[in-house]
């Protein structure tokens, strides 16, 4: 292959390394005003009156609108339409939109927004999730605090556990995550024609927020288009709160009938915009003396906020993970979104199963340690592999890379070496290292069929350059340059001579939203399928120029050839100035529908996702006994993608991932006082800087999708997903002692250190 | 409103502006120098890192009064008749951009660096870069891309 | 944001004077960096700002004798890069805050935040503060009537708060050099490694004989509504033989000085304990060594 496989310069780099790329707020329109958002500052109130007199009165004011003023329905659209646009009759977290402003400058908004008056009755908050459900619990949703409760049963755990030598229970803990892009959210909403309306911004979803907006406003779908802008980070972050954003500056455009520019600032940003769900779990596994896994039980709580935007879906991808890459015969899993008064939890890389990731691979660590076993033995003994069932009972028959990655990854690291020689006497530093194997489920799965499609348009002009436009987006994950190289390869084209349109709702029909890892499968594949009948029509036109049948001509170096005769050839080029001139249609598009998914909602029991990906990481670290301090050396990260169409991007993604999930585990962390967001800076909320990073050794292995674009499965989320239980597994080798709270701070080190004394002493 | 006097990528220019505007608002706003980034709005993030008199700087917590009298640089001086500056292109060709929203302020805290050093080792250029977050690569590319564009501009150590 | 005033004085006398007549309406702007925070944040909304960042008067390091006199205006990166004149003496002749210059901030800061307003914003965590404590800085404040000098340890009086008066400036730095046997550092840990504020630091000077300390002086940041001196820890150490045990016993002493508070960045538990680690981590290579 000329392309495919090949580490190209990305296709937008040009444009991100002189500035030029257009981020959300280096766009203006002529006329454009500024809108702010007046925000409720109490997690639980009956709103008595939000009075606008004195902010409308303020000279440079356009619009000042509350949820009166809408239009259409008062409702941004996820899973559950119980989330308004702007709050009502009450407010449920601090931070909820109550009012929009859009005026001349920005600093007029901002004043305009101190000038509306809010009075609120404040009512008791539920603020946590191990007492939401409690009879004596408030209620802010239906009779329970229950968004949604998803199960599986496979097996007789009652029967499981009795085969089992050894059973381990623990709770475990995990973290609000902030998604920490660097670009905030934007949108910038332009009335045209009279009667429509266009949305430019920062976003992973432009069909979602082109429902919200049509509901917002009460437009026809056909009269909303949203483009997307360059897109500086996402990770989740940006795939169902944009409609927010965008359904506001919707709002004020709607009424004023001029641009509007609605950018957030960092702290509005962190303290209104989703999250990773804050997590409660409870583990038990039974384990034979030999390490077979025998049975796990599972029950566990997500913190799912006011709304429940995403929260059900991704909670069933929690459950999906929860058991790990293993076969595990008796399985019980109950799971349960629960309602807050705080944030809205969403979608963040890993989507749901981080945390219980996190719990899996500690268990896994942690009985290997009462096995008296290595932990990389006790996995490859219970490890999945081709014509196994998944906990789903999902039969794996091809494409199971788990044991590559185990493999290579133990290889690379001289794992067997560096786990012998833990601790160290150095002064006060030790030594460790750990583990984690996890996998992950491609695309939408059984949770998410009806979405499971893509769109793609792609055109060959007459200069032999080829044009192509999909429905799924780039933002910095690299799916511009992947999929450009797929054009290439099919029409036989150079790369730089591909160029894709940005995302746009008018370009090709709804493809769902860029979320689960899926576009290079999905957009790849309705690519492929775009591009077959114009390799159609260039083969049947060079067979009419060399006198041949089509059948024996294949694409070569810029040529077509006879496939025995490389000498009997005719250049590409002279064959597109051929099908131009023959009046051949040369744009076409596909369409891709993702292949069978099931479910059954009462068992936990179906073929859960398409195809998963799968990868082992290993961290090894140095931790300060004095100051709990860790410093994370070096992360081996081996990942199965099927086929790396660009291995230089998959490689970014596997590090840039490993950053996040080493930021996950030890330092990254949202406070919460009374459902106040205590800490919505990048002074406060701490991301790994530079200095943080550790040596990173990625490793590709590809173990062929047999459905996917050359072989391709998704796989963007699964570096971040693995990494915070390999790194707190090597600190509990490095200081023998276990960790089941992240994140892992000094603070909780030394107090782990501390335990473990005690317990020595005691015992 | 005070009145300012500076040099923005070789042009003089004078500007009327309010007294609690910033040197990123000037840029953006008034001289449409939109490659330079807010991300942060209080020096956290680096995305807004331009060069003033040969230093690296944090533009949002520049006030006018300050950059007035100074010469400023800003990510698209870097370019010079269609040829990228050889960071530029090192970021490129090292992998080290994703998003893309971070580069500018990581290119112009790399460049007021390469100005001074030539023949960097690794952890110079990490102690240089520790005022930039980036969320998307893990920094290990940019560190290269820093490192490749410092033996373009400069070859090896003599 | 709001518009606002500026008054751009050429020399320092008309800096003095505009303060005498403006009082407490006015806001001074030496680097910037917090300065800026907080007028975008509106926690304060001054009439004017006196932009004394041009003001090549208050920009020097003099080296007299036994004394070093710093200009408050002098960034942390002039103070602290080895490769410069200003940079080499401080190395010298007060490597603890040189150490502190180094630690503050980003580079992006350290280019534009000076050490006087590192001094004036007062805050418990500010890195120059604790070694300035050690070096028995002392601090020439001037108005238009005139000059007095104010001890460190006796500026800052609450988190934000200090003795100096609305008609004064902070105008000059002034503290001994080391002498040839003295020694001294400056550690500080937070949730990263870099661009981080303090959750405790902790700076030491004294002079070292080969196996004992003298004249030895400690500050602790971040574990007090102000920088706070650690002086058991200190009279412990001073002329006492540094050992292993010695050491260890230093470091149980000075987890016992300081008030910390929980708050978003630590808990008062763990304060405590890295005091003592950091003091550990920065005599250390002084065991065994003559």
């Amino acid at each position: 292959m000329r392309v495919i496989g090949k580490g190209v310069n990305r296709e937008d780099g040009y444009e991100k390394v002189t500035g030029r790329a257009l981020f959300a707020d280096d766009h203006s329109f002529p006329g454009m005003l500024y809108a702010r958002v007046k925000r409720s500052i109490y997690p639980h109130a009956r709103i008595l009156e939000i009075d606008t007199s004195r902010a409308k009165a303020l000279p440079g004011v356009l619009a000042v609108a509350t949820a009166r003023d809408i239009p259409g329905m008062n409702v941004v659209h996820v899973v559950i339409d119980d989330q308004p646009l702007l709050a009502d009759k009450t407010v449920m977290y601090v931070g909820e939109p109550l009012a929009v402003v859009a005026a001349e400058t920005p600093e007029i908004a901002e004043q305009a927004c101190d000038l509306i008056d809010v009075k609120y009755s404040k009512l008791p908050a539920v603020l946590d999730i191990l007492k939401a459900r409690g009879k004596s619990s408030p209620k802010i949703y239906k009779d329970n605090n229950v968004f949604a409760h998803h199960k599986i049963r496979k097996g007789n755990i009652e029967e499981g556990f009795k085969k089992a030598d050894i059973v381990l229970e623990q709770i475990y803990r995990t973290p609000y995550q902030e998604h920490a892009y660097l670009e905030p959210q934007g949108m910038v909403a332009v009335p045209r024609y009279g009667s429509t309306m266009e949305i430019y911004g920062t976003m992973q979803c432009p069909f979602y927020v082109q429902q919200a907006v049509a509901d917002i406003t009460g437009l026809d779908l056909s009269r909303v288009r949203v483009v997307q802008t360059y897109t500086g980070g996402a990770f989740g972050g940006k795939e169902d709160v944009p409609s927010l954003v965008a359904g506001q500056a919707a709002l004020l455009a709607y009424h004023t009938q001029r641009p509007v520019k609605l950018i957030y600032s960092r702290e509005e940003d962190i303290i209104s915009m989703s999250k990773r769900h804050p997590a409660w779990i409870k583990y038990r596994s039974g384990v034979t003396k030999d390490g077979k896994l025998t049975a796990v039980e599972i029950e566990f709580l997500f913190d799912s906020g006011a709304y429940s935007t995403l929260s059900s879906v991704v909670l069933w991808r929690g459950i999906v993970h929860s058991v790990g890459p293993y076969n595990v015969p008796h399985v019980k899993v109950d799971a349960y979104a629960v309602a807050t008064n705080k944030v809205p939890c969403g979608a963040f890389r890993g989507f749901g199963s981080p945390q219980v990731i996190f719990a899996a691979e500690t268990q896994m660590n942690e009985l290997a340690a009462k096995l008296d076993m290595d932990p990389a033995q006790f996995r490859s003994i219970n490890l999945l592999q081709e014509g196994d069932l998944t906990a789903t009972s999902q039969l794996l028959d091809h494409s199971v890379g788990i044991g590559d990655t185990l493999k290579a990854a133990l290889g690379s690291s001289n794992w067997r070496d560096k786990r012998k020689g833990s601790g160290g006497t150095d002064g006060s530093v030790r030594k460790g290292i750990g583990l984690s194997t996890v996998f992950y489920g491609v695309g939408l799965g059984a949770g998410g069929k009806q979405m499971a499609r893509a769109g793609a348009y792609v055109q060959l002009l007459r200069d032999g350059s080829a044009q192509f436009a999909v429905g799924t987006t780039e933002m910095g994950q690299g799916m511009r340059t992947v999929l450009s190289q797929i054009v290439a390869e099919q029409l036989g084209i150079p790369y730089k001579k591909v160029y894709m349109i940005e995302t746009d709702t008018s370009r090709v029909p709804d493809s769902g939203p860029t979320v689960a890892s899926r576009a290079t499968v999905m957009s790849g594949n309705a690519l492929i399928k775009a591009c077959a009948p114009l390799r159609e029509i260039l083969l049947k036109r060079a067979g009419i120029i060399l006198g041949q049948d089509p059948q024996f001509l294949i694409f070569q170096d810029e040529m077509i050839h006879l496939e025995e005769h490389p000498e009997i050839a005719v250049p590409l080029m002279k064959v597109i100035e051929d099908c131009h001139h023959h009046r051949e249609n040369m744009s076409h598009e596909g369409w891709f529908i993702s292949p069978e998914t099931s479910w059954d909602p009462e068992t936990g029991q179906g073929k859960a996702y398409f195809i998963y990906s799968w990868a082992t990481n290993i961290a090894e670290v140095e931790v300060d006994i004095e100051t709990g301090q860790v410093k994370v050396l070096k992360i081996t990260a081996a990942h199965d993608m099927g086929k790396a169409i660009n291995p230089l991007l998959v490689e970014g993604q596997i590090e840039g991932g490993a950053l996040q999930g080493m930021g996950y585990g030890l330092m990254e962390e949202v406070l919460v006082d009374e459902g106040r967001i205590i800490n919505p800076n990048f002074s406060t909320y701490i991301i790994p800087t530079v200095i943080d990073a550790p040596e990173f050794q990625p490793i590709i292995v590809e173990k062929p999708f047999r459905d996917g674009p050359y072989g391709a499965k998704g796989f963007g989320e699964l570096p971040l997903m693995g990494v915070a239980p390999a790194v707190t597994a090597a600190i509990s080798h490095a200081l023998g002692i276990t960790l089941h709270e992240i994140p892992a701070t000094p603070e909780r080190i030394l107090e782990a250190i501390q335990a473990a004394k005690k317990a020595n002493l005691n015992g | 409103m005070i009145t300012i006097n500076f040099t923005v990528n070789g042009q003089k220019k004078e500007l009327e502006v309010k007294g609690t505007a910033t040197l990123l608002e000037i840029l953006r706003d008034e001289l449409y120098l939109t490659g330079t980034k807010e991300g942060c709005g209080k020096g956290e993030c680096g995305a807004c890192t331009v060069i003033m008199d040969g230093k690296a700087v944090n533009s949002c917590l520049i006030l006018a009064t300050q950059a007035d009298g100074s010469e400023i640089t800003t990510i698209e001086d870097l370019e010079h008749d269609g040829a990228l500056h050889p960071l530029q292109e090192a970021f490129i060709e090292a992998g080290a951009v994703q998003c893309g929203f971070c580069i500018p302020g990581f290119i112009m805290s790399a460049k007021a660096f390469l100005d001074k050093n030539h023949y960097p080792t690794r952890e110079e250029i990490k102690m240089a870069i520790a005022g930039n977050l980036c969320r998307c690569t893990g920094y290990r590319k940019i560190i290269d891309a820093i490192q490749l564009a410092a033996r373009k501009m400069y070859g090896e150590k003599p | 944001m709001f518009d606002i005033k500026i008054y751009k004085p050429k020399t320092l006398d008309d800096a003095l004077e505009i303060k005498a007549n403006l009082l407490n309406d006015i806001a001074v702007l030496a680097g910037g960096t917090d300065l800026t925070i907080r007028l975008k944040e509106k926690t304060i909304i001054p009439k004017g700002i006196l932009d004394i960042s041009g003001l090549e008067d208050l920009k020097f390091v003099l080296e007299d004798n036994a004394i070093l006199n710093i200009g408050p205006l002098c960034t942390h990166n002039e103070l602290s890069d080895r490769h410069t004149d200003w940079g080499a003496l401080i190395d010298s002749y007060a490597p603890e805050l040189g150490e502190g210059c180094r630690v503050l901030g980003s580079p992006q800061i350290r280019n534009i935040a000076t050490i006087g307003g590192n001094i004036v914003n007062s805050s418990p965590v500010g890195d120059t503060i604790p070694p300035l404590f050690v070096l028995g800085a002392r601090l020439k404040v001037q108005s238009l009537k005139g000059e007095r000098y104010v001890d460190i340890a006796d500026f800052a009086t609450a988190p934000g708060k200090n003795v100096l008066k609305p008609t004064e400036l902070l105008t000059g730095i002034v503290f001994e050099k080391h002498r040839k046997k003295d020694r001294g550092f400056f550690n500080k840990i937070g949730q990263r490694r870099a661009l981080f504020i303090a959750k405790s630091s902790v700076a030491f000077k004294g002079s070292w004989n080969g196996d004992i300390f003298s004249g030895v002086k400690i500050a602790l940041g971040a574990v007090a509504p102000t920088v706070i001196f650690a002086p058991e820890t200190a009279a412990f150490l001073n002329d006492n033989k540094l050992t292993r045990d010695t050491l260890d016993q230093a470091c149980n002493i000075i987890r016992t000085e300081g008030r910390p508070i929980n708050d978003l960045r630590s808990t008062v538990q763990y304060r405590r304990v890295v005091l003592g680690a950091l003091l550990k981590k920065g005599l250390l290579p002084f065991l065994g060594k003559k």
